[in-house]
């Protein structure tokens, strides 16, 4: 069935960019008072934990695309789903499904968006109306969005190498203002509080699942899950260092004081002799590239679902880049408080990370139920 | 795809009239605070902002080079039942948007002190331009009379302040404490902090030691010669250097530490007992003794004394911090939190602390003795 799809052309390593700058955006800056909130230090070895979890459900998620190489997930979820005979059955029995991505993807892209702005309007650009940043946000993911997947993982292929400095600088702030004293004591928390710091550590993972959409149009599918992982790797080690300064520098009863704690880290950064002041405002430029990024792979990847769930036809993708911009705009300024937009993006990430886990557990429930392939093999068989 | 060219052609030229960059501000259209001083009133604070005269400063090419102090400065001061009220009846006062990017230091007065900060440091955490690296000091009086001293060495007065006490910090003779240090000080049950305090007399501003907090009040002052032992303890820096009667004999010598290295034991048998041992490695830089420096004999009898010196200080301070002021500000509670937290669930350190058993034991290397050889 590969013939309906073109051949892929998406490289390992743009696999793996894709993914980084997917999952890597705009809970940098917030996370780490969530996490120490619930669980102070020991959040360390939850968001271990929860990386762990999330590299997990990747790998389900690359295992399952790889049965399926070059079709798209609005392809081969009612192949699994439906059978032979009734093709039918299986388009009505996925369109939930499909449903639920679209919705947790859009959701979350309007959170990011809100709170990009939210950073923008209450740290440095007073003045400006949030409704400006996030209007102009939406207008060029649209126009980023209206390009076929391929071009999107090129993009994020370019963007990458930009986020590695900030992690430099961080290091940089932990040396100059780090007390290992505030790592410690480990390992204090009850389940309850395990369990809080596990949801909310899960919950900045939200993203990991476009690679279901990606994935078809992967060059070499059966390379995938090289490049999924080490992208997984490097996300926790970047969520890892991230977590790991902030608790070094202020502590844990400071950091729940703190709106943007990691903004607060790299505004401690003070480079020797003065060359450069403020690198914050450089930080966060990168941490733009980061946002956008998520945002144009995670509306791009909302686009492209519907596109194929419907095979429209290329010409439409704009409009309907332009139409989901249009909704995670409108979403996006719903939240009347910062409270409530934190709530919001909590429940989004962990709806994106539990799809993550409930879609490709179901799907391989189903495909072991039925014996082997589904219906990709009765396909194959000669009809009866 | 001409009408997409056109188009576009026309959004750029739309853009380019509507410039609305809302957050556009250049930097002479602002007014750059240097310094802010903040003191009780009767009504609630007194705020004060010193701002520099971009025309006054020399190299701005406005051609008033020769001038400095006052002369290049002007200071609004108002007061208000906030700081938030205060702030904006200088704002009245202001041809320009105040704005606190470049401010360096703050200065508070120590009745501010006395009364709890926490209240009043919350305006100063909320305001994104507020830069946490921004050195807190406290003024033995009102902070605002600092605001109005007129040093000559540097041409905006705020800039002579916070280089004095940068350099001490650099040097490690004061305690290093920004902004952020204060607040993360102030949020951590298991730490008290500690600032750094000014008094000025006859228009000179001078480091005189530094003020213990309790929580967010004041609750004491610790002498230059306190603050020693306090700062190698709990900065683990040098401190200032410090006169040492002479080995059996009339007359004293200095002696100047070089590196700091305080080990702290916590030992929990019956009674929780700390002791620290401090490594010091210094020099002498002033011998008013009899004694010869190159006999190795003498050497370690001028070691002993300034170990015995250091210890006897550390004691005092000990005594005073748990007796008199009731504060921990060495950060053995936040090791107990961080080593022994079984222990710190069970104890209260606020009360527990003047309790304890705290030892101090240094060992003193003196390396060298100047460039004089004996």
């Amino acid at each position: 069935m590969s013939q309906l799809q073109p051949e892929g052309t998406i490289t390992p390593y743009q696999g793996y960019a894709l993914l980084v700058t997917t999952v890597i955006g705009v809970e940098v800056v917030v996370f780490p008072r969530f996490l120490s909130r619930e669980a102070g230090p020991d959040g360390i070895w939850i968001m271990l934990i929860s990386g762990l979890i999330t590299t997990f459900l990747v790998y389900l998620m690359t295992r399952l695309c790889q049965q399926f190489p070059q079709q798209s997930i609005t392809q081969f979820v009612p192949r699994i789903l439906g059978s032979k005979h009734s093709p039918r059955l299986g388009r009505l029995l996925s369109a939930p499904l499909m449903l639920l991505l679209l919705i947790s993807w859009l959701g979350i892209v309007a959170m990011i968006t809100r709170s990009f702005g939210e950073v923008m309007v209450s740290a440095v650009l007073v003045e400006t109306p949030i409704e400006f940043i996030m209007g102009t946000l939406c207008a060029i993911g649209a126009i980023v969005t209206s390009n076929r997947p391929e071009i999107l993982a090129r993009y994020a292929e370019f963007l990458l190498p930009f986020l590695y400095p900030p992690i430099l600088l961080i290091l940089f702030a932990v040396i100059q203002e780090g007390d290992w004293l505030n790592l410690l004591p480990l390992f204090q928390v009850n389940w309850h509080q395990v369990f809080k710091g596990l949801l909310h550590s899960l919950a900045t993972f939200g993203g990991i699942k476009v690679i279901l959409i990606f994935m078809a149009f992967y060059q070499q599918p059966q390379r995938a899950m090289h490049s999924h992982i080490s992208a997984m790797v490097i996300i926790m080690i970047g969520y890892l260092g991230t977590f790991l300064s902030a608790l070094s520098i202020f502590g844990k009863d400071e950091i729940v004081h703190l709106l943007w704690p990691t903004l607060e880290v790299v505004k401690q950064i003070r480079i020797p002799g003065g060359i450069l002041e403020r690198v914050e405002s450089a930080v966060l430029v990168v941490w733009m590239v980061a946002v956008f990024t998520s945002i144009t792979a995670m509306l791009g990847a909302s686009v492209q679902l519907i596109i194929s769930a419907f095979r429209l036809k290329e010409h439409y993708r704009k409009w309907i880049a332009l139409g989901g911009a249009a909704i995670v705009y409108f979403v996006g300024i719903l939240p009347t408080t910062v409270n409530q937009l934190l709530q919001w993006s909590y429940r989004f990430g962990l709806l994106d990370v539990g799809i993550a886990l409930a879609l490709p557990l179901l799907l391989f429930g189903v495909l072991k139920i039925r014996g082997g392939k589904g219906a990709i093999e009765q396909d194959e068989q000669p009809p009866v | 795809m001409s009408s997409l060219r056109c188009s576009i052609s026309a959004l750029l030229i739309v853009s380019l009239l509507l410039t609305g960059c809302w957050d556009r501000r250049e930097l002479d259209e602002r007014s750059l605070i240097t310094a802010v001083a903040l003191d009780t009133a009767p009504e609630g604070y007194k705020l004060s902002f010193m701002i520099p005269i971009p025309i006054k400063i020399a190299g701005s090419g406005g051609g008033g080079t020769g001038e400095g102090g006052q002369d290049v400065v002007q200071i609004f001061s108002s007061t208000g039942t906030t700081i938030s009220e205060a702030f904006g009846k200088i704002r009245r006062e202001v041809n320009q948007e105040p704005f606190f990017g470049y401010t360096v230091l703050l200065l508070l007065g120590e009745d501010v002190l006395q009364t709890g900060i926490e209240k009043d440091l919350d305006v100063f955490r909320r305001y994104p331009q507020m830069r946490r690296r921004l050195i807190p000091a406290v003024v033995k009086g009102r902070a605002d009379e600092v605001l109005h001293a007129n040093p000559k060495l540097e041409q905006i007065p705020s800039n002579y302040i916070y280089l004095l006490l940068d350099n001490g910090i650099r040097q490690g003779w004061m305690a290093d404490v920004t902004l952020g240090d204060l607040f993360a000080n102030l949020s951590d049950p298991s730490r008290n902090g500690v600032v750094n305090m000014l008094d000025i007399k006859n228009d000179v501003v001078r480091w005189i030691g530094l003020a213990v907090l309790k929580g967010d009040r004041m609750v004491g002052r610790l002498s230059d010669v306190e603050s020693v032992p306090a700062i190698q303890l709990r900065d683990q820096k040098a401190g200032n250097f410090i006169e040492v009667p002479c080995p059996g004999g009339k007359g004293s010598f200095v002696f100047r530490a070089l590196r700091v290295n305080p080990k702290v034991k916590i030992d929990n048998k019956e009674k929780i007992r700390i002791k620290s041992t401090v490594h010091v490695i210094g020099e002498i830089i002033e011998n008013g003794c009899k004694n010869n420096l190159s006999d190795q004999k003498e050497l370690v009898k001028f070691s002993s004394s300034v170990k015995k010196l250091y210890e006897q200080v550390a004691r005092n301070l000990l005594h005073k911090m748990q007796k008199e002021l009731k504060s921990d500000i060495f950060f053995y509670g936040e090791r107990i939190r961080a080593l022994h937290p079984q222990l710190w669930r069970e104890i209260d350190w606020k009360t527990t602390f003047p309790k304890v058993k705290v030892e101090v034991e240094y060992q003193v290397e003196i390396r060298r003795y100047g460039m004089e050889s004996r």
